[in-house]
């Protein structure tokens, strides 16, 4: 919100300069965000007195005016198109800078002009551009514009939704003397009722008293509506609202000033009660009907419903209680007789319609924070005095107030201890009364344990004890409070208690060092994305309700979208091996039984860790002296398979069950054999993929699904610590390698062969450790649809050496078997 | 004793044997060369030979000292030889280390180092001075219900304060979550005090530009305990302060407003660009501003079931994107979410 300091001073007796009054208001929470000087663009405007006007000889538009400055005359020439002898105006003399542009000594069409004859506009008083800015008539001549109320410097307060008593002037300008320990000056409100009496002319009536507490209204008749005086337009403008007339200016400036909202209709337009005299009009404070209508201010219609409340006279709604009034009832120049309005509404109902309809005013903004029932008779006496000076108004007698439940006085208690033991530094109870009280509060008693005080009517956020500790630390100020690190005692159990989460610190470095860059991706995505890699038995996905756009429409049931999002990034940007992975959360809308669970967990989607990898292009594109290649599937594998060796887990690759997104015949599912424990026993889980992209979920977007190669799996069980490994003795007797050479057929699996000879191995009770694949070659002169693969196999005696007549007779017996079982043909080796 | 004739023949010749044999190892260029002519010397059939089978008849009493002559040169010419042998070894090692070298400047067979992103590595130091200080890392559900986000905060439903935090919703009790604070909610619910976590983490508000992000990511501390202060939350800052941006950053708090704290703080450290001088950074201030912190609001601490008359408890939240752009000059926070690898490997 923005503030002026003129009007700062104006309201307390603080005379400091801006920069000082920025930083102690920031100091107390209220953050001045801006300082705007309007002042010096001013120092070199003068006022000046038209004396004479002459045509320009040259020129039909111009003309040449002769002013007084006070101590002579000076010629200029001017474009504007009434200029009045006698008006007071603004003179931008030589080296001023008017609307960015320096003023000169200039010729204009052969005539000398010593500066520039200004506009409201041109020194940014309004927005006003016709004609030059009327000064008044008893500013002496040769003053300095710098030097009158229209030089104001403007601060930018960012008001926190607790301070609506900040949202005024009066309001900046009591925390202001709080912090210099000097006085507010409150304005002074003399009302001559001299209009006739209140409630000859008006009648107000509040149906629904819990979302209207209190209900004000004051009848100024015979106003005679008009642009405000220059310095009320310009304030006004200066500070962010527009000049309307002098009666919507004075609600405007009454709001500014004392922070409460108020709205003037024209009583003209008002419908009276069946009964009552004509005269009386009727004003009524209900919810709207169903179906009920209204046109605002704004001009736009609004369909209103049964929980919005509004301001009516018999017939129909007038305004929209606490938001904006009605264009029915709005002042226009023909108004004569004005009913002023100040009112309590509760701050939810007015929050509810204001959000509901998508229309936030400075009033709503106001009624939504709280503001002070207690102090809205003088917001309307303050009013009503303004329309009589501004508008020539007469003021009727007396008000109708309707205020059935008085709002009852907090008062809270402060014990200063317990404010010692929450700030950390001690405040002695007579400045905690100082403070207090320099911000209004009053004292209602003392104890020798604590101080009860009652709260201003405005200061609607004060209402517990720790409302005033508060209150307090802002006065006293953040800074006096020591450092100090907390006392280790007492905490052993938070420090011995588990991590809740993981951070999984050791995946990600383990994936960084296997050349892989960490991607972090939104978790919403488009919702075709989203379809395209949705796992098997997820219906559907958690979509947004009010989503940025629809590219970030539903949250991700994947992370893959993400990755391949950033492969055609990267792509597009000349990085062509891409190697990323992502760890985060996917979300899948809650299946079975919710019974189970809490009412509040029920209504939350699944949520699940995953790890992410993709791969794709070159496979070493910056490595020489090896051939060229595109990743393959056993680029991932490599890496699946580190992180499965750092886990000590035993994950089996399966080819078979795989979701659509993937090759059907070059990806495998991740099958993790879990050992027995104490309570379950030995079981397989699938915990993820990994392999080929299926080619038709990369159409389109210009990445060969063929080198492109991910993984997409569950990192709970890499959540945890890796299991802490036992030790095994080394072996005591050399072991003995035997290769084998085979021609395969192309669909026989190398681990199948693998498996198979240790299951033999086993059952015949042979010495085999394990069996390696360690090369394979398909092409000529192997047949088409054969390859050939060449194992070796590992023997050893745990308790002695073995003879390579005993190798020999194990490993005969094991080819033998795979020979048969996998039709294969022996190569020479 | 006095030199017999055939010691001193045998000395003389011998000498000159030597002589010769030094004469001719120095011209030697091969290893076989030089075994061949260790044989002409040293052989049975050699030139040593030959000066021993001219010493004829050899009175018995002569053949001690004739032998130890004998022996002496032949200890000097196999020291000749195998000196000769030595150097040749050492030259044809030289010789082929010269021409088995490599060119040292080429690139490495292959570039093999990924990358944390780099909110991932700020989280990290984050929480890793927050560890050292005995915080533990507590998680929670990214999409939460209402209560937790946001009515067990303090934030009661159609209050003003919702607007600090423009929120995305999927229902209207289910929403994304807006803070990391919706932990410390379950955190309390589950567990009796005392409480000292960090809670990190991904949240989500409805806003874009060059310093918004519709997601981005929190580290959120909480410490509840029978003692704690504000002059605690103080030290904490500081200490964190030190440690994440450098020795003698100051840490400066402003009254501000969170819902869920009160006194609640807005906390500004030293700007780690310019010291505290004023820079374009720090908008001349000498500060920036990156926590909010305060005392936990008693109607927080009710709402868990915690006695707000026994404990009391300090909260503080940051934002690890603005952390990470201060600390490593980055100024679009768009730059993180592309995920382009140009800009990742910029911080192995
Ligand atoms: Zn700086």
């Amino acid at each position: 919100m923005k503030f002026s300091l003129n009007w700062l001073k104006e309201l307390s007796e603080v005379d400091a300069p801006a920069e000082e009054v920025a930083e102690r208001l920031t100091f107390l929470g209220l953050e001045v965000e801006g300082v705007h000087d309007l002042r010096s663009p001013l120092q070199k405007v003068i006022v000046v007195e038209v004396a004479e006007v002459q045509k320009h000889p040259n020129a039909d538009k111009l003309k040449i005016v002769k002013v007084l400055d006070g101590e002579g005359t000076r010629a200029i020439v001017c474009g504007a198109p009434d200029v009045r002898v006698g008006a007071r105006v603004p003179l931008a003399e030589p080296g001023a800078v008017v609307g960015g542009k320096k003023i000169g000594v200039s010729e204009i069409r052969g005539v000398s002009s010593a500066g520039m004859l200004c506009s409201e506009r041109e020194l940014g008083f309004t927005d006003e551009a016709k004609g030059l800015a009327d000064l008044p008539g008893d500013w002496a001549l040769g003053k300095r514009l710098s030097d009158t109320p229209l030089a104001d410097t403007i601060l930018e307060i960012s008001i926190t939704p607790n301070r609506p008593d900040a949202m005024s002037h009066l309001g900046m300008a009591r925390e202001l003397a709080a912090a210099f320990q000097a006085r507010v000056r409150k304005p002074r409100v003399v009302l001559r009722e001299d209009g006739g009496e209140v409630s000859e002319r008006a009648a107000v009536e509040i149906v629904d008293q819990t979302a209207c507490r209190r209900y004000l209204a004051r009848v100024v008749a015979g106003v005679k509506v008009e642009p405000s005086p220059l310095h009320v337009r310009a304030r006004l403008f200066m500070l962010g609202t527009r000049p309307i007339n002098n009666v919507v200016d004075a609600t405007n400036w009454v709001m500014l000033e004392l922070g409460h909202p108020l709205h003037a209709f024209d009583l003209g337009r008002l419908g009276s009660a069946s009964g009552a005299g004509a005269k009386q009009k009727k004003v009524l404070v209900r919810r709207a009907n169903a179906g009920e209508t209204m046109k605002t201010l704004d001009g736009v219609e609004r369909a209103l419903s049964e929980d919005d409340l509004v301001i009516a006279d018999p017939q129909r709604a007038i305004a929209l209680a606490g938001i904006m009034g009605g264009e029915e009832s709005e002042i226009v120049a023909a108004s004569g007789d004005v009913l002023v309005e100040s009112a309590y509404f509760e701050p939810q109902v007015v929050y509810r319609t204001s959000k509901r309809l998508g229309l936030t005013t400075e009033a709503s903004s106001r009624f939504w924070r709280g503001t002070d029932m207690d102090g809205l008779a003088f917001a309307n006496d303050r009013t009503c005095q303004l329309l009589s000076e501004w508008a020539d108004g007469k003021v009727c007698r007396g008000t109708v107030d309707v205020y059935p439940r008085r709002r009852t006085p907090v008062e809270v208690q402060l014990r200063p201890k317990r404010l010692a033991e929450y700030l950390g530094v001690q405040v002695s109870a007579e400045d905690i009364a100082k403070y207090l009280t320099s911000l209004e509060l009053t004292v209602k008693g003392r104890t020798d344990q604590a101080i009860t005080f009652g709260i201003p009517s405005f200061r609607v956020d004060l209402n517990a004890e720790v409302d005033l500790v508060e209150e307090v630390a802002r006065l006293e100020g953040y800074g006096k409070i020591p450092e100090r690190l907390p006392e280790a005692g007492g905490s052993y159990d938070a420090i011995v208690q588990q991590d809740q989460g993981s951070d999984y610190s050791r995946l990600r470095e383990l994936l960084a060092s296997q050349g892989l860059s960490e991607a972090i991706n939104y978790s919403f995505v488009a919702a075709a994305e989203e379809a395209a890699f949705r796992p098997d038995g997820v219906d559907s996905a958690v979509a947004l309700q009010n989503p940025m756009s629809e590219d970030q429409s539903v949250m991700r049931t994947s992370l893959m979208a993400g990755l391949v999002k950033n492969a055609r990034h990267n792509l597009a940007r000349q990085v062509l091996d891409v190697r990323l992975f992502e760890i985060g959360r996917v979300f899948h809308p809650r299946r079975g039984d919710l019974s189970a669970l809490p009412v509040r967990d029920a209504a939350l989607p699944e949520e699940h860790d995953r790890l992410a990898i993709l791969l794709h292009g070159p496979a070493s594109p910056f490595g020489w002296g090896m051939p060229k290649r595109e990743v393959d599937f056993f680029d991932v594998k490599r890496i699946t398979e580190a992180i499965f060796e750092a886990w000590h887990l035993q994950v089996e690759y399966v080819p078979n069950e795989l979701p659509a997104y993937f090759h059907p015949k070059a990806a495998a599912r991740l099958v993790l054999h879990r050992p027995a424990t104490a309570h379950v026993g030995a079981r397989d889980e699938t915990i993820g993929y990994v392999g080929q992209l299926h080619p038709k979920v990369l159409a389109g977007l210009g990445i060969d699904a063929s080198a492109t190669f991910v993984a997409d799996l569950d990192v709970l069980p890499l959540s945890a610590e890796a299991a802490v490994a036992r030790y095994q003795p080394l072996p005591r007797f050399p072991g003995i390698r035997r290769d084998l050479a085979v021609i395969a057929r192309a669909d026989v699996h190398a681990g199948d062969i693998v498996s198979e000879a240790l299951a033999e191995a086993k059952q015949k009770g042979l010495t085999l450790e394990h069996v390696h694949m360690f090369d394979v070659y398909q092409g000529k002169p192997i047949a088409d649809g054969h390859l050939s693969l060449a194992l070796a196999f590992f023997f050893r005696h745990p308790e002695r050496t073995l003879t390579d007549e005993e190798v020999k007779a194990e490993f005969d017996t094991l080819v033998l078997g795979l020979k048969q079982k996998f039709k294969l043909e022996l190569r020479e080796a | 004793m006095s030199d017999a004739p055939n010691v001193q023949a045998l000395q003389s010749r011998g000498e000159a044997l030597v002589h010769e044999a030094e004469r001719e190892a120095k011209r030697l260029q091969t290893s076989e060369a030089a075994h061949a002519c260790k044989a002409k010397y040293l052989g049975k059939k050699g030139l040593l030979a030959d000066v021993m089978k001219q010493l004829s008849a050899l009175p018995p009493e002569e053949r001690k000292s004739v032998g130890k002559v004998a022996n002496t040169i032949k200890e000097q010419l196999e020291g000749i030889f195998d000196a000769a042998l030595k150097r040749l070894e050492q030259e044809a090692l030289d010789k082929s280390l010269e021409t088995s070298g490599v060119d040292v400047t080429r690139p490495a067979r292959e570039r093999w180092l990924g990358t944390l992103h780099p909110l991932t590595r700020t989280t990290f130091r984050i929480i890793e001075v927050f560890q050292s200080l005995g915080f533990v890392i507590a998680d929670g559900p990214e999409i939460e219900h209402d209560f937790y986000n946001f009515e067990a905060l303090n934030f009661p439903k159609d209050h003003p304060a919702r607007d600090m935090q423009d929120t995305f919703f999927a229902s209207p009790d289910v929403l994304l979550r807006t803070h990391t604070s919706p932990v410390q909610i379950r955190t309390m619910l589950d567990r009796k005090p005392p409480v000292r976590i960090i809670c990190p983490g991904k949240v989500y508000r409805c806003d874009a530009d060059i310093t918004h992000s519709p997601m981005f990511h929190q580290v959120e501390g909480l410490w509840v305990d029978q003692r704690v202060s504000m002059a605690d939350l103080k030290g904490v800052l500081r200490a964190f302060a030190e440690r994440l941006f450098g020795r003698h950053t100051k840490v400066r708090l402003r009254p501000s407003y969170f819902p869920f704290v009160e006194p609640g703080a807005e906390v500004d450290v030293t700007c780690v660009l310019c010291g505290g001088k004023g820079c374009r950074v720090c908008k001349q201030t000498g500060w920036l501003e990156i926590l909010g912190a305060g005392m936990v609001h008693p109607n927080v601490l009710t709402a868990v079931g915690y006695n707000p008359e026994e404990v009391r408890g300090f909260a503080f939240g940051m934002g690890v994107e603005r952390i990470a752009m201060l600390l490593h000059g980055v100024d679009d926070i768009r730059l993180f979410f592309d995920n382009d690898i140009r800009f990742l490997r910029q911080f192995q």
